[in-house]
């Protein structure tokens, strides 16, 4: 035997040969798997969306914005002994869900209040008292309805937007499916004067972290990060009746139907573009933010209505404004899907061309686009990209 | 690391001989890790089979933040520990007296696994408690920073370095005994 001293050596001489039989359980899976490396594409090729809503300008921004902003959530999986089993089966099996999400980890931020029933989703958001959105995912549209003045309408989300609504109870149980046997138990804590059990489960893009109750297995809060975002959800009530005319996709008694169109297909890097200018001289007066993710596009949408409201600009200028920066917010979301992206435009000026804010890979390409900080954009290849 | 990210460029766009490149780069290190830390060949590939399947599954969706070999072990040793935390429900044994067989540095299982020389071992480190076994074998096999290792184990960096000396200090002693015999 060798010196023991030498045993990190030893260590590293350790080496074992894959059999021929786990080699063509691999392959096998790998070629029956073109389904999977595939399901994304479709989704990414399509962006076909169109219509909505409403007279006043910030009334369709706020409109729209919820639409894209709860659409960039969903793009968000979640995972989830007592055992990790009996934990995640309400979640998986609950033929209804009801919860509070709060987009980021910061519990003061404004949540939603879901209603899930099967394909159907009824929503209100804290910061947005007064609208009210019924998703259908079957059918890819949502009711949205407006307390003041009872009025209501149809949006149409086929497309990027729809996709992540119609993979969202379906996408949050793939992920626990996935995350079955890579979980971690973290042992007991106690929140909100509950004892609770803590699983975490992690893959390659997301982590999720399930507090459940000790006695009984149910979740009281998850919280999970995916890609660069983040979200908290609580108040969980599974399997509750809910009344038929929540979920309803019939326009309520007494509300009138309106329509008007709002364009969210094709967006691009121009309209990202027109984006970041929003974000920076009008929202943040000069100066790119710390981030634009969808927390940060949450927190801004007051900031931007102020802002909206302070200036003289036409109802319709106003409305071309703010569209510009829901588009440039679904914009990068997009590109979850297709390929790298980064921002880092915190505290860059507007205007300053020597700072990079933004890099990202376009689908299919082999160099990068680079935005800067005078909202030019140059090409760039993968060993010259900023760090 | 630029080939693995050209790998994982591919592969996230549906590449089928990008994920055939991954698992033949990567896999008879993945098969060592599961098994030096499982002490069963058979088991060790079930985990690897098992976390390449996870690993297609996540198609379009990987993102690489530090290297894949990096990622792909820590893969590895998660379904290796939650296996012998499955175990250790059904037996009731601590994970840190999880020693599946009766453990002899010089039992042949391991010299057929491993060879002669690295099957004792292959033996010694099977004596070890689950959690220092996972320490060394993550650092001094895969290269895993100490600090990494502490995230993925949830607990602190010094219990990592406790964990590691205590488990060289194990193997020094058991194959040290050995030489003596």
């Amino acid at each position: 035997m060798r010196p023991a001293d030498n045993i990190n050596q030893l260590i590293k001489q350790l080496q074992l040969k894959a059999s021929a039989d786990l080699d063509k359980r691999v392959h096998d899976k790998i070629t029956k798997a073109p389904a999977e490396l595939k399901r994304k594409e479709s989704a990414v090729s399509q962006s076909n969306i169109r219509k909505i809503i409403m007279k006043s300008p910030f009334v369709k921004i706020a409109a729209a914005a919820i639409i894209i902003i709860a659409a960039v959530i969903l793009l968000n999986p979640f995972g989830g002994s007592v055992t990790w089993a009996q934990v995640v089966e309400p979640i998986l099996n609950a033929r209804t869900i009801i919860c509070d999400m709060i987009i980021g980890d910061d519990e003061n931020n404004p949540y939603m209040h879901l209603i899930i029933v099967g394909s159907r989703i009824r929503r209100t958001m804290s910061n947005q008292p007064g609208m009210t959105h019924v998703i259908d995912t079957d059918s890819s549209k949502v009711l949205v309805l407006f307390e003041q003045g009872k009025t209501a309408s149809y949006v149409d989300i086929e497309g990027p937007v729809g996709e992540r609504y119609h993979n969202y109870v379906k996408f949050l149980r793939e992920v626990i499916t996935n995350h079955k046997d890579n979980y971690h138990e973290l042992g007991e804590q106690v929140i909100d004067g509950r004892k609770t059990i803590v699983f975490e489960a992690s893959g390659p893009n997301e982590s999720v972290k399930i507090w459940a109750d000790l006695k009984t297995a149910i979740p009281l809060r998850i919280e999970m990060t995916s890609g660069q975002m983040s979200a908290i959800l609580k108040n969980f009530e599974f399997d509750v009746p809910v009344d038929e005319s929540l979920i309803s996709m019939e326009i309520p008694a007494g509300y009138t139907y309106k329509e008007s169109e709002v364009d969210f297909s094709n967006i691009n890097e121009q309209d990202f573009i027109k984006g970041l200018r929003v974000w920076a001289e009008v929202i943040y007066d000069g100066i790119f933010p710390e981030n634009i993710d969808s927390e940060n596009a949450m927190k801004a949408l007051p900031v931007l209505r102020e802002k909206l409201d302070q200036t003289n600009l036409s109802d319709e200028k106003a409305t071309e404004m703010g569209m510009s920066f829901l588009k440039g917010t679904m914009f990068h979301q997009t590109l979850e899907f297709q390929g790298n992206w980064r921002y880092m435009g915190g505290g860059v000026k507007l205007g300053d061309a020597s700072k990079v804010v933004f890099w990202y890979q376009p689908q299919g390409s082999s160099t990068y686009r680079v935005i800067y900080g005078d909202l030019s954009v140059k090409d760039v290849t993968p060993e010259n990209l900023p760090k | 690391m630029l080939e693995d990210k050209l790998l994982i460029w591919k592969f996230n766009r549906g590449s089928r001989e990008a994920l055939r490149s991954i698992y033949e780069k990567y896999k008879d290190d993945l098969v060592t890790l599961a098994a030096a830390l499982l002490t069963d060949k058979n088991l060790a590939e079930d985990v690897v089979h098992d976390v390449f399947v996870s690993f297609i599954e996540s198609a379009r969706k990987f993102r690489l933040t530090g290297s894949l070999k990096g990622y792909l072990a820590t893969c590895v040793a998660n379904n290796a520990r939650n296996r012998i935390k499955a175990n250790q429900r059904r037996y009731g044994v601590a994970l840190d007296d999880a020693n599946p067989a009766a453990a002899d540095s010089n039992n042949p299982e391991h010299r057929a696994i491993f060879g002669e020389n690295l099957g004792r071992l292959s033996g010694a480190l099977e004596q070890l408690p689950y959690e220092q076994r996972e320490v060394l074998i993550l650092h001094s096999y895969s290269g895993m920073r100490f600090k990494k290792i502490a995230a993925q184990q949830k607990v602190s960096i010094n219990t990592v370095q406790g964990r590691y000396r205590y488990a060289i200090d194990k193997l020094r002693s058991m194959l040290n005994g050995e030489v003596r015999k």
